[in-house]
């Protein structure tokens, strides 16, 4: 049964034009490793072309979609010159409707590639991408005596882009407009940031039923939840209290403590 | 379980009636259903209800279900021919949804919905390949709804632009009907939009279709456009209804003997541009099982 990898192949032929010359130029070269057969591929260029191209602002209205979740780092991206519809002709962007993936998942780590050379060193798009995962109740917790809490992400990125993101929201909220406009239009003013590659911050992220909250970890507390968000054990998490000079009682309790709190997780 | 021949009497006769999805009564120029009702309450017979999980009833939605007023379930948000559509939590939404409405019938049109999983963003609306696997896919998905909700499941033929696979379109829901022993939502605007883009008369394949599996038919009006020298027709659901659908619609309604409801999808227009194209349809009606 091969009609959903064909449909799927047809959303990105709605979607991208220079794939849609190449499959109608050479449909075996730009379907290889599809599992589409030689005579399905014919029934894709049994029609003019022209029928694929007649939504001229697909790309358009799911970029603005999209936005929605990354209006901050796609703001800033657009005002850096990044070209945020090149992402509907991207690898990952084909990836992602032939594989059935998440198109938010995606574009955050599209994005985050995109701006990692830019001022903010593609810490703004970590920050939306780890919310996006989130809103999806995406479980990335590993099989692991501890573990971070399936609510709440890691994120590590140059120090000060927390506050950045939070101000520069703040002003996009403020301009009485959608963000995802806000961020399309270069009219509406936000703030440019040059952060610092080489000081990094950890952020949590938390998940609670009114939205999402974002604080920056002092430095034990990240040490052990980045080793928790990996998988650990208590021994081990004891281990790195001792070499943060935490006397063996206060290190149960402090692990116990995170456990009540729902910052870490047993398995 | 009886053939559905036999299980198409007992769905109740809806009559003429009108359509909403989330959102659509809202704006200023849109059409108040229920001042359509009080008005010409045989144009408002029944309210078929679009509904996507996620977002639920609107107030309009909300009000009409109130009033214990006939209502279809018209689905907006499921692939039936992918089978990891079907997700627990989508179905309890549906049967949560679907016991508040108790409608007469589910339906809605059998095609892509959505690419990949149900997200944010995914949503749009293609045709379905018009092959028999995918037809035979198509089925499996009407039966295993129609089981785990408990309520007829007519499969609807969508608009698109581009169609592709070997089989004509009649002939794809043909099957999809026969195979898996249900009924027809019968769009005579989708449809004409496929027979221009493939350049065949409007009533063109009609011959070897099952009219007697026909229970619905929309109509509504569109739109023709051109892009880069491509003529098509956007199923803009406007009060003006186009030459080729009324052909389908005049020669369609009189020969289904199961008719059981006609819906108008003129929800984005005011009363007063609908009036003329429901009193039009009303008149052919007038010939058919719905008189």
């Amino acid at each position: 049964m091969s009609h959903i990898p064909l449909q799927r192949v047809i959303v990105r032929m709605l979607y991208d034009a220079t794939f849609r010359s190449q499959v109608y130029t050479d449909a075996t070269l730009a379907l290889a490793g599809v599992d589409v057969s030689a005579d399905e591929a014919s029934w894709l260029t049994a029609l003019d072309p022209r029928a694929y191209a007649t939504d001229p602002h697909v790309r358009g209205r799911s970029l603005h979609g999209l936005l929605s979740e990354y209006s901050v780092s796609g703001a800033v991206a657009n005002r850096a010159s990044v070209n945020l519809d090149a992402f509907f002709s991207s690898a990952p962007f084909h990836q992602c409707i032939q594989r059935g993936h998440s198109l938010a998942l995606t574009f955050g780590t599209w994005l985050v590639d995109a701006t990692a050379t830019g001022g903010d060193r593609g810490a703004l798009a970590q920050i939306e991408a780890a919310m996006a995962s989130l809103r999806r109740g995406v479980d990335a917790t590993p099989d692991a005596e501890l573990t971070l809490g399936p609510n709440l992400r890691l994120v590590s990125i140059a120090a000060g882009a927390l506050d950045h993101y939070q101000a520069a929201l703040t002003g996009m909220q403020a301009q009485n407009v959608d963000p995802a406009t806000a961020a399309l239009d270069t009219r509406y003013p936000v703030p440019v940031v040059s952060l610092d590659e080489a000081v990094s911050e950890i952020v949590l992220l938390e998940s609670t039923p009114t939205g999402i909250g974002a604080e920056v970890l002092p430095e034990g507390l990240a040490d052990i939840l980045q080793q928790a968000s990996v998988g650990t054990t208590r021994a081990a998490l004891l281990m790195t209290l001792h070499e943060h000079d935490v006397d063996v009682a206060e290190s149960k309790e402090i692990v116990d403590g995170l456990i009540h709190d729902g910052l870490l997780r047993r398995s | 379980m009886a053939d559905f021949l036999k299980r198409v009497q007992s769905l109740p006769l809806l009559g003429l009636g009108v359509s909403t999805e989330y959102g659509a009564g809202d704006s200023d120029s849109a059409l108040d259903v229920q001042r359509l009702r009080d008005g010409y309450p045989q144009y408002a017979a029944f309210l078929e209800v679009g509904v996507e999980t996620v977002k639920g009833l609107d107030r309009h939605a909300e009000a009409w279900v109130a009033a214990g007023l006939p209502t279809t379930y018209h689905f907006l948000d499921i692939n039936l021919d992918e089978p990891e559509d079907f997700d627990t939590p989508w179905l309890e939404a549906v049967r949560g949804l679907a016991a508040r409405i108790r409608p007469a019938w589910m339906c809605g049109d059998a095609g892509l919905w959505h690419f990949g999983r149900r997200d944010r963003g995914h949503m749009l609306l293609l045709p379905p390949i018009l092959s028999t696997d995918a037809a035979d896919a198509m089925a499996d998905g009407v039966i295993r709804l129609r089981e785990e909700i408990g309520y007829e499941v007519l499969p609807e033929n969508p608009p698109g632009a581009a169609y592709v696979g070997p089989l004509h379109l009649l002939d794809y829901y043909a099957r999809v009907c026969e195979r898996a022993d249900t009924g027809q939502l019968l769009d005579c605007a989708h449809l004409a939009i496929y027979q221009r883009m493939m350049g065949h008369d409007p009533l063109t394949a009609l011959d070897g279709f099952p009219l007697e599996r026909v229970v619905e038919i929309h109509i509504a009006g569109g739109t023709e456009r051109a892009h880069q020298g491509f003529a098509f027709i956007e199923d803009t659901h406007t009060a003006d209804v186009l030459p080729d659908t009324w052909a389908l619609f005049e020669y369609v309604a009189p020969r289904c003997p199961n008719l059981k409801a006609v819906v108008f999808e003129c929800e984005r227009n005011p009363l007063e541009r609908c009036v003329t194209g429901f009193g039009r349809i009303a008149d052919v009606l007038k010939d058919s099982v719905l008189a």
